[in-house]
């Protein structure tokens, strides 16, 4: 069996599909697997696993050759056209990645048997393959509950987790032996850089944080990472850094010499980069600055134990595309040097209850996140501070409810809410706040009442939904239901985050074909908050039974 | 009015109006030149400018697997034929008037060479002294202008057959001052018959150039 898949965004991303090319090559037994991606990304082929081969996908040329008024105009057109005929029918299976509208059109395009993933039609009308890809379509809110990876992996057919790999080349392993040579063994690694100015913390920030974390860790020594296009850059900042006493080696390198280096190092500072993502297929600790436009909960270091530090603003995180609104970067300023400096080195100290501390400190100015990833069998961010377990039970339920519900375990006669119970029940960071197992059993209690509240709003929804069908959409019941269903929406915190993007608004006006196709959409999201509010409940009394055994 | 006079090397060059058509010191030379920035494409290349035909036979030879088609005035073409090439038309290389270009003869000829695409290249030795009256073909050929989109469409059937209408115009009126691009032929597409295959490529080209 063959199979495409297309990955035609950044390096970054590419890197994180790779569980889900793994997740293929397990579900599909002796296939082989090709990867589309962008031209440019092509040396990936040494470092990725479970590829069988590489195809270059001539992004760059086509956009220059379209928006180059000395080209005919038919010219990119026919290259494109040229590119499809010779992946020719050779694929049983095609995998978009991508999510985007060229990826979801190229996905149409290519012959193949079964398509998984965004597929656009001429008229874009999409179709997803399975739940997961419908969900990272719908997703919408700005407080995501499964990473991309998850996403991306679960949607190709994943059932564990599995981390992120990649291979290590002999090139790579020269380069970092010869940019480490004379370091000390404790290394702090440092990529501060991406193309978005808004992600930069800023290289006197970081220069400062290094100067405070050297008082107290003196036999670190610190290297400044950065891709040749930034070399530049990277003796500037080394500059920076001298500027406050910092001896920092600035070593431009390539993304295989990149991986061999943080094998060496100890820990590693970054914002949102691709560099993030080749740290986590190593031992190396992250700590992650997730400033401007970077969301933690879709795109976060893929890693067990990795730190995650997010600005507490109502702005934050920005619009991917656009400018910033403020005057002045104000999340960069919202973390402090000196708190990532502590940051480094209680991570450094392996100590949590000392970064519990320090966001507690810091509660005001920014969050710090831990992630898991073994325990739930899914990526998970937790909040570290105080009171930080109830909120530590509800995010993990979520996640835990969506994750069954996307694979279709509400469907099945015996759930595995049981098992997925005691995982959580195993993965709580916040376990010891609780004072007594009285206490945890109250806030469980707190939630699953909470939940029932749910269901009482579903349940007269449903009900209203009922009469609205058997009056034959009469014109005074829709609006009764349109504003029940308003209210609904305001009032439960359930129904606001299920993934559906039509919910009954503007009923009233339109053709009954539409207001009929409007109520079969509200009654299937309905339908889906009910799933999802039956799969949470069952999880948080099988966490209940969990610690009554106790 | 086309003459001929020698290079410094000793070859043939043509001078038309006056003007030397190319290089007078060493014409091979600046042919060689002018193919190093050219960066081959497609299996056909339309070159503006015939001018004494070095630069096409350079081409042909550095490129074993193109086709060369050289436009220029009539007379151009007469003069360094008999003068340069001595009738005989090295091989992969038509050349054409290009007032005969718009003749549907001609177009019926071209059509079934570059019905798989061409790109346009300028020998700009060639026309220095003509770049006004070059510029319209230079524009037309690209499919710059709606008269050159309605040329490109009819060479790709498979687009033009749907795209334009029945008097042979491109169904989307272009009044804009712009010069067309394949947005343009994306909204044409848009609501019409052509091959769904045909409307995803240029949907991602739409996406391309977002």
């Amino acid at each position: 069996m063959k199979i495409l898949a297309i990955s035609l965004l950044r390096l970054g991303d590419c890197i994180m599909h790779g569980p889900a090319i793994k997740a293929l090559k397990q579900r599909y037994n002796d296939c082989e697997v090709d990867l589309l991606v962008n031209e440019q990304f092509l040396f990936l082929e040494s470092m990725m696993t479970d590829v069988d081969r590489f195809i270059g996908f001539p992004r760059k040329e086509l956009q220059q050759l379209s928006g180059k008024y000395e080209s005919q105009i038919f010219e990119p057109v026919i290259m494109l056209e040229n590119f499809v005929r010779n992946l020719g029918d050779r694929y049983d299976i095609v995998v978009n990645l991508t999510q985007n509208r060229l990826s979801g059109y190229l996905c149409s395009l290519i012959n193949a048997n079964e398509k998984i993933g965004l597929c656009l039609d001429s008229d874009g009308k999409p179709s997803f393959g399975n739940a997961w890809f419908r969900y990272l379509n719908e997703e919408s809110s700005d407080k995501p509950l499964i990473h991309f990876t998850d996403i991306f992996a679960r949607g190709c057919g994943a059932k564990k987790v599995a981390e992120i790999e990649l291979k290590r080349t002999k090139s790579g392993i020269e380069e970092a032996t010869a940019a480490l040579k004379g370091l000390s063994t404790k290394v702090l690694a440092i990529q501060g850089f991406t193309s978005d100015e808004r992600k930069n913390w800023g290289d006197e920030n970081f220069a400062k944080s290094i100067q405070y974390f050297l008082r107290i860790h003196s036999e670190f020594s610190v290297v400044l990472l950065a891709a040749p296009s930034e070399e530049g850059v990277v003796r500037r900042f080394a500059k920076e850094c001298q500027s406050v006493g910092v001896e920092a080696r600035p070593i431009v390198c390539s993304l295989d010499g990149a991986l061999s280096i943080l094998d060496n190092c100890e820990i590693l500072l970054t914002g949102d980069t691709s560099i993030k993502h080749l740290a986590s297929a190593t031992k190396c600790k992250i700590v992650e600055l997730s400033v401007g436009p970077s969301v933690p909960q879709k795109t976060g270091a893929y890693s067990e134990g990795a730190i995650i530090v997010a600005p507490r603003m109502s702005c934050s995180p920005c619009a991917h595309s656009g400018a910033c609104s403020e005057v002045k970067f104000n999340c960069h300023e919202s973390i402090p040097p000196e708190a990532i400096s502590m940051i480094l080195s209680q991570v450094v100290l392996n100590n949590r209850l000392g970064l519990k501390d320090i966001a507690n400190e810091y509660s005001d100015l920014f969050r710090i996140f831990w992630t898991q990833l073994s325990e739930m069998d899914i990526w998970t961010l937790t909040e570290i501070g105080k009171n930080g377990l109830a909120e530590e039970i509800q995010q993990k339920v979520r996640v835990s409810g969506l994750k069954l519900m996307l694979d279709g375990s509400h469907l099945k006669f015996i759930s595995s809410c049981g098992s997925e119970g005691e995982s959580i029940e195993r993965s709580l960071l916040h376990k010891d706040e609780a004072n007594s197992y009285d206490e945890l059993k109250s806030m469980l209690s707190g939630l699953e009442d909470e939940l029932f509240g749910e269901e009482e709003i579903l349940t007269h929804l449903k009900f209203e939904l009922g009469r609205v069908f058997r009056a034959g959409f009469e014109g005074k019941m829709l609006s009764e239901f349109d504003e029940e269903m308003s209210l609904a929406l305001r009032k439960s915190r359930l129904l606001q985050r299920v993934p559906v993007t039509s919910k009954a608004t503007n009923l009233k006006g339109t053709s009954k074909s539409d207001q009929f196709l409007v109520l079969r959409r509200t009654q299937n999201f309905i339908s889906s908050a009910g799933n999802l509010n039956e799969l949470e409940k069952k999880l948080v009394r099988s966490i209940k039974n969990k610690v009554l055994e106790r | 009015m086309v003459e001929i006079s020698f290079s410094r090397t000793e070859k043939p060059i043509l001078k038309y109006d006056g003007k030397l058509l190319c290089s007078g010191r060493d014409p091979e030379l600046e042919a060689r030149r002018w193919i190093e920035k050219i960066e081959v494409r497609q299996s056909n290349i339309m070159v503006i400018g015939v001018g004494c035909g070095y630069h096409l036979k350079s081409l042909v030879d550095r490129f074993e697997n193109i086709n060369v088609i050289g436009i220029d005035s009539s007379n151009v073409i007469t003069g360094m034929k008999k003068n340069i090439w001595k009738d005989v038309l090295p091989k992969r290389i038509q050349l054409i008037d290009r007032c005969e270009l718009k003749k549907e003869l001609v177009k019926r000829n071209l059509r079934s060479c570059l019905r798989h695409g061409f790109q346009v290249e300028v020998f700009r030795p060639a026309i220095s002294s003509r770049l006004l009256d070059f510029s319209e073909l230079y524009e037309f050929l690209l499919g710059r202008t709606e008269e050159g989109l309605k040329f490109l469409l009819w060479l790709m059937e498979d687009y033009g057959s749907v795209l334009l209408d029945k008097s042979g115009k491109p169904a989307l009126r272009i009044t804009k001052s712009d010069p067309v691009s394949i947005v343009d032929v994306r909204k044409m597409a848009k609501n019409s018959a052509l091959a769904e295959e045909k409307k995803l490529i240029l949907n991602i080209m739409g996406e391309l150039v977002r």
